[in-house]
Formats: C-alpha cells, structure tokens, sequence
C-alpha cells in the first residue's frame, strides 16, 4: 500500500500496521505526514494497551499439565516406557487410561462415561424388560437404545479425538459416579413419525400434559425424575449436546421422526419452573430446537 | 532464525525425558491459559482448552519438526483448542442455566479478590474486556489476541491461523477498530463505561474459521 488510504478501511489498516511496526518505509512516512492516520494510531494503540494490560486470573497450572503428562505416559505416549512396537501393540483405546484430575470440567467426560455406562446397562435391561413384563413402555425403551447405538460410538470416538484421549479414562471410579443418574432417569418413548418440529411439539406437550393429568390423580406418581444433572438416557444418543442442568426434573424422554429424521427429546424443567423441550437429531446430534414448550 | 529457546526442553521430552516435558508444559501454561481466556472469554471454557491444548501438545510433539518456533506451534495447537472448545459451546443446547451463569443467566465471573478499589476496577475492566472481545467476529477476536496478548508479530500470526500475512493485517486492524467503538465511550458521555451500543455478549457468533492442523 503504497498510495495514500481512502476509505476507513484502510487508514485503520495503515495506522494498525504502523503501530505494530508492520507498515513499510513509505506508509510510515504516509502516517507521520498525516493527523488523521496519527489519531488513528493513538486510538488503537489504546485498545492495544488495554487488552495488554488487562488483567488475566489466576489459572491452576497443575491439573491442566498433570492431564498431559498422564496422556505422555499412556500407552502409546511420549513418556510411555514401552518400545515402540510394544507401545503399538498395547494401545488399545480401551487400555489407555488417561487419570483425569477431578473439576467441574471433567463433568464432560463424565457424561461420556455415563454414556457408556447407559449402554451397557441398555444391553442388560433391554432383554430383562423384554421378558419381564407387558409394560407398555418396554417397546419404546427398546426403540430408544436401538436408534442411539449408532451415533452414539460415533460420537464417543470423535469425542475421545478431541480430547486427546481424555474421553477414555473410562476407569471404574467415574463410571460409578456417573451411571447413576442415567439409572434414575424416566423410561424413553417412542413418540412416532412427525411432518415437523412443531407437529413433533404438539406430540410433546400432549404427552407432558397426559402425564400431569396422570399424577394429579395419582396413578402415575414415578413419571418424572429429580436429576442431579448429566446426560438422560435418551440424551446419551447426543452425549454433550442434551444435557440437564442439576436439580432439574426430567419429564420426558423420547425419540421420535421428524420429517423422516430421526430425534432425541428430552424435556426438563427447573422446579416450579416452565418445562423446557430439547430436540437433537440423532444422526449429527444437531439441536434442532430447544426452549420452553 | 534466532536459536529457540525451548529447543533444548523440546528434544529433551520428545527424546522421553519426563521432567523436560513438564517443564517445558509449565513454563507455557500460563501463555496457553491466557490466549484461551481470551479467546473463549470464559474460566471454564479457558480450563477445558488450556487442558486439551496442553494434551495435544504432548500428543502432537513427536512430530514437531522444529521448522517454526516451538512458541509458534504452541499457539496454533492452543488456537486450534480454543476453536474446538468454541464450536462445542456454540453446539452445546441452553436448554437451561448454563453452570457458569448466575440466576439471571448472565455468565459469571470469579469474584475479584477483595482487596479494594483497586482489585474491583481491575475486576470491572475485565468484564468490559471480555464483553469488547465476545463481540467480534471470532476470526477478528483470534488474529488480534495473537497480537495484543501474546505478541506475535503478523508473520507468525498468518503462521499460527493458516492465512495470508495480509488477511491477519486486515483482521487485527478491523477488529481493532471494532474494540475501539465498543471500549471508548462516546464523546457525549463523559466518562460511561458502557457505550450504549455495545453488543450483547448473548448474540450469536459468526462461523468460525476451519480447523487448522497442527
């Protein structure tokens, strides 16, 4: 740029530049030759200054870097003793355990533990229920588990990739931890094939509200679930992307078709609050909507 | 090229030196947290990507080939952390109060160390800092963090994000302008702290810019 600026464009350009020690013999001279570009320069050296001085928190170094070098020391890792031809052959996803310092963001991999956890329980409960009763709902739990295997391996790898592995550290502890709230949550429906989100909401709220009529005459007083937060056993289909907020009351859970897609819903709610209806495909787990019913 | 500094802790832990490679992760935490903080402009987010950043790091360092500066590599695999965990965010559902959110669903932030005046206005500035940041355009708000916070000159910058040195000059003046508007106040307010006009830090992000490899 070697022409005087014309637009806003690029005067803030050439001024950015010039503060950066960025801009060429020639512009410099463009800048110092003219008031305009040199209020310019001192307007953004301030914000400059600003974001250098602002003031950052405190971070806890420790659990960040023990996270890392308990992935170095994983099999497979930088730090792992093993020779690399044993280190290729002992880097099982399921044996590299990676010990997670204890946080509040750890509460992701703990979801995805409990997604694991869903399965398998979903593996051993399916055929029980199957056998045990004529419960109506059995059919639809059965639908439920079925449609999120899939996606749901899908995810926990690209999950694990992101992490760096940290999504494997499916040691026994967290998955204790984690599995019990998914036990506790309410059976998934099935609430069929829908034209569209709001012909699927229609579906919702008639059940939500078949469920109060339900327990205000008392014949249904197990239908919804304190939760302590997590992912539902309908929102494992989308570990991450259907979470429940602590001490909410799950109301629902279903899967359904909208539109030939199928979806996972979970409705929810704050006590005493509204309830609030999520809808992820579970293909993608893309939301599809999520707010009050 | 000036020698790297962390050449040395580098072939020492890609070599399998377990207290290289931790020295070398402490002495970058700090640099990795604060780039993620801002970029994220939450503590947690900035937790969670400064943790997957610094795992990626062990995890990608066998292939570091020390053709750029470790620090420069270093920002693009945190970078690219920080993206990650930004796309995550932007996917993950508000179906209620988020965990870092206050009743009012406002996100909150650590309370300032009460040490007086001083500790509140540094407080204050920050909360206006990381509204200024939310506001712009994510591929603006990293090319002006690379330099203004962690001062890499445009050459690494273009580097880290994978673009042309004459996109970052672009993208750290407009978001440089764009910061300016939102920071000072205007000129009939005297000395008001939140110009009127300041973007909600609630309005949704424009699409990130593609994964970079590290």
């Amino acid at each position: 740029m070697t022409d005087a600026p014309r637009t806003d464009d690029e005067r803030d350009e050439l001024a950015s530049a010039y503060l950066d020690g960025e801009a060429s013999p020639v512009e410099r001279a463009l800048v110092e030759g003219d008031p305009d570009l040199q209020d310019r320069v001192a307007a953004l050296a301030r914000v400059r200054a600003a974001l250098a001085a602002a003031p950052a928190p405190a971070a806890p170094v420790e659990d960040p870097v023990a996270a890392a070098l308990a992935a170095a020391r994983a099999p497979g890792g930088l730090l792992d003793d093993a020779s690399p031809a044993e280190a290729e052959a002992t880097a099982a996803p399921s044996e590299s355990v990676v010990p997670l310092p204890a946080g509040r963001r750890d509460a992701r991999r703990l979801r995805l533990v409990a997604v694991a956890a869903a399965v398998v329980a979903a593996a051993i409960a399916v055929p029980l229920l199957g056998r045990a009763t004529d419960r109506a709902d059995d059919e639809a739990a059965t639908a439920t588990f079925e449609s999120a295997e899939g996606p749901l391996d899908d995810d926990l790898a690209g999950s694990a990739d992101r992490a760096g592995g940290a999504a494997e550290a499916g040691d026994a502890p967290l998955a204790a931890d984690a599995a019990a709230p998914v036990s506790g949550a309410p059976v998934a429906v099935d609430l069929g094939a829908h034209s569209d989100l709001a012909a699927l909401h229609d579906a919702v709220e008639a059940r939500l509200q078949a469920q109060e009529e339900a327990e205000a005459g008392g014949s249904d007083p197990s239908s919804t679930v304190a939760y302590d937060g997590g992912t539902t056993t309908t929102g494992a289909v989308c570990a991450g992307e259907l979470e429940v907020p602590a001490g909410h009351e799950v109301l629902l859970e279903a899967t359904a078709v909208v539109d030939g897609v199928p979806v996972a819903v979970v409705a929810h709610r704050a006590p005493g609050a509204e309830p609030i209806v999520v809808v992820a495909t579970v293909e993608g787990c893309e939301v599809l909507s999520a707010g009050p019913r | 090229m000036a020698v790297d500094p962390d050449q040395e802790l580098v072939e020492a832990a890609q070599a399998g030196d377990a207290a290289a490679l931790e020295a070398l992760l402490r002495r970058h935490h700090d640099r990795v947290h604060l780039l993620c903080r801002r970029l994220t402009g939450s503590d947690a987010d900035a937790l969670d990507a400064t943790q997957e950043a610094l795992i990626a790091v062990v995890r990608g360092l066998p292939r570091f080939d020390g053709r750029s500066r470790f620090t420069t590599w270093l920002h693009r695999v945190a970078t690219n952390a920080c993206l990650d965990e930004l796309r995550r965010r932007r996917r993950r559902p508000r179906p209620g109060l988020p965990d870092d959110a206050d009743d009012d669903g406002h996100p909150h932030h650590e309370v300032a160390d009460p040490r007086g005046e001083e500790g509140l206005h540094a407080v204050a500035e920050r909360l206006v800092l990381d509204e200024a940041l939310a506001g712009l355009p994510v591929e603006f708000r990293a090319a002006v963090v690379l330099r203004d916070v962690c001062d890499l000159d445009y050459a690494e910058i273009a580097e880290v994000l994978d673009v042309p040195p004459g996109t970052v000059r672009s993208r750290i003046a407009r978001g440089r302008r764009l910061l300016a508007r939102q920071l000072e106040p205007p000129a009939s307010a005297g000395n008001q702290a939140h110009p009127p006009d300041r973007p909600s830090t609630t309005a949704p992000e424009p699409p990130t810019p593609p994964q970079m490899a590290p």
